[in-house]
């Protein structure tokens, strides 16, 4: 309904029921506004889930695809099959993307010591540490990317902010049922992340298997940032944020948890790319920079609280 | 009916720590892990629950192989409560205590009424019924050994493995947690198995002692036969007096 041209309400409700090919208000709601809107939804959900369990795996408040480096290695990882093999098709994008979140993660795993340390609280601290290395690693060459080629620039900064300009009803239906088959993954470990939450021997002797369910949790983020990231590039702050608010709902049960992050994800992307669209009409400011305005303070916000009080 | 292990061989980062040993531990008992720092009693206590593979030798229990049994089963039979555990932050008492009872669910179900009533059981056990809506941080260190250990009984496995449990107590909640320990095994018939630092408090509240040293089994038995200023000696380098406790008649280990 809101963006860079007024369609008036009407209009919108007869795209959605009735539609009118003929209508050039209706076309913009239909062709590009809806699947907006619609990629948005899921876009905010799968990284909203891939922050809750990223967090909940890793034991740490301030871990997120974003924070880690993973959506940065998805970005960069596109961003380079572009660079070598030309433009590619939605889903040959997602899985470059998969596969680039999937090697970010292991990097950053690896490069904070992950098994060896896993044991001690050391880890929490080593994570965003080597996320942050990952992430800026991965960005640079993205923007470096982005420098050496001038006349792609436009189509590159795409793949450093993140934005749903690119949402189209094409990619949002090739990727729509990935996103959902993530979502449900990780669904499906919340007891078993219920269960590791309490360390890997009390959750073995639970009777879970914490290998399993770290690797099937890890596929979950994997997929999802990937996912997330195909369609709209490498968006900050709401697998970070979003988490804290998920578990004031869901409290330590990281099924109602899950449940709480996926309206609370979806409606935070949607929200700002509102802003985004109508804030600086006719032009369309991209849904990353509000993220990052948003996300920012709140980031701040969050980090005093996790730190507390200086002693 | 016990915990029978026969010549366990279990190695932890490239390092042989667990060399050979063979021990039988009775169930419906209570018994003691005793040893210097680092001589292998946690990695023991593991290896019993199944969580480490053997380099080795066998661990079975009630006649059957722990290594072979399945996650699930393993779980409802044996009860393991780790050196240093800790809750998830901002977890209530009660939620800690029901995930004692994941074992015990089906996949995708919410808790039945006897799941509910075995919590309310195991934080009336311990002494917490009151508490149960109190977040795991805000109790006391006994306290919240305390809650842990309900989280073991809602488990409710004939097999229970407890590790230092009295670490970080005062006086009289250590006597309170062993005195648990004991009932246990004789009002539940469970089988305890715990490691213990302090001497005096094993001999009273154990019905045996393994005593280990380097991964090796120095002696084990009855308390009087195992805390003998010989053993002693050979597991701690040591020498000490060994006096009777009058009222309860267990030896009483004094450092010279
Ligand atoms: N994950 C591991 N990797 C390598 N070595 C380990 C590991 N865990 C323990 N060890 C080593 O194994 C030996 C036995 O450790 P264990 O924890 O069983 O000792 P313990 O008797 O329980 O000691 P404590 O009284 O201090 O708790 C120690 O030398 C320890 O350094
Ligand atoms: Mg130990």
């Amino acid at each position: 309904m809101f963006g860079a041209r007024a369609v008036p309400p009407e209009a919108t409700w007869q795209a959605l029921i009735a539609f009118d090919p003929a209508d050039p208000a209706q076309g913009i709601i239909r062709g590009l506004r809806l699947p907006r809107a619609l990629t948005g939804l899921a876009c905010g959900a799968a990284l909203a889930t891939a922050g809750v369990i990223m967090q909940s795996l890793t034991r740490n408040p301030l871990a997120d695809p974003g924070l880690m480096g993973v959506n940065a290695g998805a970005a960069l990882a596109v961003v380079a099959a572009i660079w070598m093999f030309g433009p590619q098709d939605i889903a040959a994008l997602a899985v470059a993307a998969m596969a680039g979140a999937g090697i970010a993660a292991a990097a950053v795993w690896k490069l904070a010591g992950g098994r060896e340390i896993s044991a001690s609280g050391a880890l929490s601290v080593r994570l965003p540490l080597a996320g942050t290395a990952i992430s800026s690693l991965c960005l640079s060459l993205v923007a470096a990317a982005v420098l050496l080629n001038t006349e792609a620039r436009e189509h590159y900064r795409f793949w450093m902010v993140g934005s749903l300009g690119q949402a189209s009803t094409d990619s949002l239906l090739t990727l729509a049922p990935v996103a959902v088959a993530g979502i449900l993954l990780g669904l499906a470990c919340a007891r078993g992340l219920d269960a590791l939450a309490l360390g890997s021997d009390l959750a073995s002797g639970l009777g879970a298997r914490p290998g399993l369910i770290a690797g099937a949790a890890l596929t979950t983020v994997t997929v999802l940032s990937g996912t997330a990231v195909a369609l709209a590039g490498p968006l900050g702050f709401v697998g970070l944020i979003i988490p804290h608010a998920a578990r004031a709902v869901g409290g330590t049960r990281m099924s109602l948890t899950l449940l709480a992050a996926l309206p609370l994800g979806a409606a935070m992307v949607l929200i700002c790319d509102t802003i985004a669209r109508v804030a600086a009409r006719p032009s369309d400011i991209a849904l990353g920079a509000v993220l990052a305005l948003i996300g920012g303070p709140a980031f701040m916000f969050l980090l005093s609280r996790v730190l507390g009080p200086a002693r | 009916m016990s915990v029978s292990i026969e010549n366990l061989k279990v190695s932890l980062g490239g390092r042989s720590i667990l060399k050979g040993l063979s021990l039988d531990l009775p169930g419906g008992e209570v018994s003691g892990l005793i040893g210097p720092n680092g001589c292998g009693k946690t990695t023991l206590l593991r290896s019993i629950a199944g969580l480490l593979p053997l380099q080795g030798g066998s661990i079975s229990w009630r006649h059957r192989q722990v290594a072979q049994m399945k996650a699930g089963e393993r779980a409802r039979q044996i009860a393991i409560l780790p050196q240093s555990a800790q809750a998830p932050e901002g977890m209530k008492v009660a939620d800690l205590v029901a995930r004692g009872r994941s074992p015990h669910l089906r996949p995708f179900r919410p808790m039945s009424r006897a799941d509910r009533d075995a919590v309310q059981r195991a934080l009336a056990d311990v002494g917490l019924e009151h508490l149960g809506d109190r977040p795991v941080a805000a109790l006391s260190g006994g306290q919240r050994q305390r809650a842990w250990i309900a989280m073991v009984l809602a488990q409710d496995t004939p097999l229970v493995l407890l590790d230092e449990p009295t670490t970080f107590l005062d006086l009289p909640h250590q006597v309170d947690i062993l005195r648990l320990a004991r009932r246990l095994s004789t009002e539940h018939g469970k089988t305890v198995v715990m490691v213990l630092h302090d001497l005096n408090f094993a001999a009273r509240f154990c019905d045996r002692i393994a005593a280990l040293k380097e991964g090796q089994l120095v002696a084990e038995g009855a308390p009087e036969t195992v805390l003998t200023q010989q053993t002693i000696g050979q597991m701690f380098g040591m020498t000490c007096r060994i006096l009777s406790d009058p009222r309860h008649n267990t030896p009483f280990v004094l450092p010279d």
